[in-house]
């Protein structure tokens, strides 16, 4: 029975003293400490695959430059260079990769469509035109915000003429700055780390985001009275988002931010319901020609010479002494009612589509919210 | 009575159920792995007297299970008794006497190892010094002054299992008693952002609190992964000294109490070593186009100030460093990849087991043991054999 003792007695003996506080006398530390690693990684020990990580390196308490989500276990962080505001990579041992970027741009940062066929073109995809991005897109929540994301599957061997790329991108619209998350690299490896990337998406902070969103107008609108509301509904303009002020036509719903888009309204129609989109983009977005002609290229319409654009608009002044150029494009199957403003250096967009007949029943009310723009 | 319980506990069925369970608890505990992790695994099934597996996703036990502890202690005893009862002390069993000599002292000196053994990591940098390892599991809450003396410093270390909400703890030699408002068992530190954080208050109001926000993470049971636990607590001396925000992420802090300064650090538990280690420099080769590891070594400098043991030793795998009762073995190995133009940084593995012997000496015993069975009934068979061998090929 001694051998029970014996057992008995460890056992009782272990474990004792683990929740006593210790006090003990220790030599002073040189100041540089590898602070805790999460990751198992070879790097671990200097932690280096923590997010911004320069362990002992900053004389600040907090060495970590902590980024507003969690990086999946296995991506590697790079420095951010250029435009990136971060940048991770997955690499595995036989040579293929991924990268992933975090980049974040004032506005629009050149439109929806235009970064998606940037992105196409990158691995070797043919473009798409604005009606075959809905097709393209899913939605991923981020926090209480949605954002879209794109899912490209290249075909051609465009890395280094022997492997298909794939593209996994979203876009989260921050107030005034556009956010593009993207990750690319070989077609098999992106495809294997989607889960982590839409995890990554999942853990980004968007806090109180909305805050500096412009969809404060949802809280006005609609307004309780008739057409040209007695009591106007202002916006946040002026704020710190920098939206105009304007008046919210009666039976306008907000629709919130949305990719590229600054501010939303649903006009709801039994025969189908019309979308309001405002936006900007920096100098003249373009040009005041191409904008139009790609509106018209929206509708089915062929686009205009430059001699002809003015035939085919008129001058609106708004409210606060801005002149909107508007353009009525009118096609088979849908309208577009548009004002453009330029102001400082940043150029307006303020857009109506909606099936003809409903365009038509409330273009006076869209022409009266141009009007009441109050930069 | 008591004939029958030794019968019982002596008997060849006995050991062939202990051992069918032994084998369930095996297959349980690696199903159990899945869901919780090898740390959790190990301690549910096999350091325990009793245990029970349940599917993944059901809220109810469902296989009850002897443990590890149990298992192993029945089958001691079971060995033992029957050496007492059954067996017949002869030279001719003289083989296998020392055979089952040989297992108990493995069973036992298993039990030892899972009781007494510690282990922890110590990492470094190339260049660095260290006297000590850390916890790669245990965190706590250390307040340090200096000591008197200009390169010691008085420690009062309170272990994270203290700092649960609501919780006060307080100690002599601690001018303030910690008050815990918030604590959490895994959590991220990062910056607040003025816009996106801006719904969300700062940690706390004193030192680097202000500036950060707490994310709890749902706690990690993964191999290569670890909890970094988070507190918020308030220091409460004659009056409030203030609310901190603590997190294994952040290095020290500091508080003033009494008129003396306090540094606040929550980290690892650490294990201070009578002798200390520099890190030289690491070697890290690869085999040739992969990133698959060949060989991680790491050469250190061992002093030992009261032996006056100074020398360099080459740590790599299967080659451990062993000294002052402590086993260094090569752990993980990397490169910083941002500060001082990358430095080669190396972490090792300590482990302290006063039962190390035992395992050596069970299998040397269970050899010789087997040897000696083996050579008894050889010698017995030529013996038998002998008569026989007057025959003549024709």
């Amino acid at each position: 029975m001694i051998p029970m003792a014996v057992l008995a007695t460890a056992w009782a003996t272990s474990g004792c003293g683990k929740d006593e506080v210790r006090v003990y006398q220790a030599p002073r530390e040189v100041p540089v400490t590898a602070v805790a690693d999460r990751g198992g990684s070879e790097a671990a020990p200097a932690s280096a695959s923590g997010p911004g990580g320069s362990p002992g390196a900053a004389t600040e308490p907090s060495e970590r430059a902590p980024v507003p989500w969690t990086v999946p276990a296995g991506w590697e962080e790079k420095p951010a260079s250029g435009m990136r505001v971060a940048s991770y990579a997955v690499k595995r041992p036989d040579g293929r990769s991924a990268d992933i970027s975090v980049v974040a741009m004032g506005g629009g940062a050149g439109g929806e469509l235009e970064n998606v066929n940037r992105w196409r073109d990158q691995i070797g995809l043919e473009p798409v035109t604005e009606a075959g991005l809905p097709g393209l897109r899913s939605l991923v929540a981020a926090g209480d915000r949605e954002m879209v994301m794109y899912e490209l599957d290249g075909k051609k061997a465009v890395l280094d003429g022997k492997s298909a790329a794939r593209t996994l991108a979203a876009i989260l619209p921050a107030g005034e700055m556009t956010v593009f998350f993207k990750m690319t690299g070989e077609n098999a490896l992106v495809a294997e780390q989607k889960p982590q990337f839409l995890a990554w998406l999942k853990s980004v902070d968007t806090g109180g985001g909305r805050e500096s969103s412009p969809e404060t107008p949802a809280s006005a609108a609609p307004t309780p009275a008739g057409p040209a509301s007695s009591a106007p509904a202002l916006s946040a303009g002026g704020g710190a988002d920098g939206l105009p002020a304007w008046q919210v036509p009666a039976g306008w719903t907000s629709a919130g931010a949305k990719p590229m888009r600054l501010a939303s309204f649903d006009i709801p129609d039994a025969a189908g319901n019309g979308d309001v989109s405002i936006s900007k983009l920096n100098g003249d977005g373009g040009g005041l020609l191409a904008n139009v002609n790609r509106w018209r290229g929206q509708v089915g319409l062929a686009p205009l010479e430059a001699a002809a654009l003015a035939g085919n608009s008129r001058t609106v002044p708004t409210a606060g002494g801005d002149r909107a150029t508007w353009v009525e494009l009118v096609g088979t199957d849908k309208t577009i009612l548009g004002a453009i403003v330029p102001r400082d250096g940043v150029s307006w967009f303020f857009k109506l589509t909606a099936p003809p007949a409903v365009a038509g029943r409330h273009q006076e009310s869209f022409e009266r919210f141009v009007r009441s723009l109050r930069f | 009575m008591l004939s029958k319980v030794f019968q019982f506990l002596s008997s060849l069925r006995l050991t062939v159920v202990l051992l069918g369970l032994g084998v369930a608890v095996v297959f349980f505990g690696t199903l159990g792995q899945t869901s919780d992790g090898l740390y959790v695994a190990q301690e549910r099934y096999f350091r325990s007297w009793f245990a029970y597996w349940t599917p993944h996703g059901s809220a109810f036990p469902v296989v009850p299970l002897p443990g590890g502890y149990l298992l192993g202690t029945l089958l001691v005893v079971n060995l033992i008794v029957a050496h007492f009862t059954r067996f017949q002390w002869t030279w001719a069993k003289s083989g296998i006497f020392l055979t089952h000599i040989g297992i108990i002292l493995l069973l036992l000196g298993q039990l030892a190892t899972d009781m007494l053994a510690r282990e922890s990591i110590l990492s470094f940098r190339e260049g660095e010094t260290r006297n000590y390892s850390e916890s790669s599991m245990d965190f706590e809450l250390a307040f340090l002054h200096g000591a008197g003396s200009n390169d010691l410093d008085q420690v009062v270390a309170i272990p994270a299992s203290r700092l649960t909400v609501g919780a006060e703890v307080s100690h002599g030699l601690l001018p303030f008693t910690v008050r815990v408002k918030e604590a959490y068992e895994n959590a991220r530190v990062r910056q607040r952002a003025p816009v996106m954080d801006s719904n969300r208050p700062p940690a706390a109001p004193n030192g680097i609190g202000a500036r950060i926000v707490i994310d709890p993470l749902p706690p990690s049971r993964a191999m290569d992964s670890r909890n970094v636990p988070a507190a918020v607590v308030e220091l409460l001396g004659a009056s409030s000294l203030g609310t901190w925000a603590i997190s294994g992420e952040l290095k020290s802090q500091t508080v003033t109490a009494e008129g003396r300064e306090w540094r606040v650090e929550y980290r690892p538990v650490r294990e201070y070593k009578p002798f200390a280690l520099t890190l030289i420099k690491t070697t890290h080769e690869t085999y040739p186009g992969t990133d698959i590891p060949k060989n991680f070594q790491s050469r250190v400098r061992l002093r030992h100030a009261d032996t006056g043991e100074d020398r360099e030793v080459d740590i790599y795998m299967n080659s451990p460093l062993r000294h002052g009762g402590h086993t260094f073995f090569q752990y993980q190995m990397g490169k910083e990849q941002l500060a001082d133009g990358g430095r080669g940084t190396s972490a090792l593995q300590v482990v302290r087991n006063p039962s190390w012997v035992t395992p050596y000496v069970g299998c040397v015993l269970m050899s010789v043991g087997l040897l000696v069975q083996f050579l008894i009934h050889l010698t017995k068979f030529i013996a038998r054999r002998k008569p026989a061998g007057t025959l003549r090929p024709a």
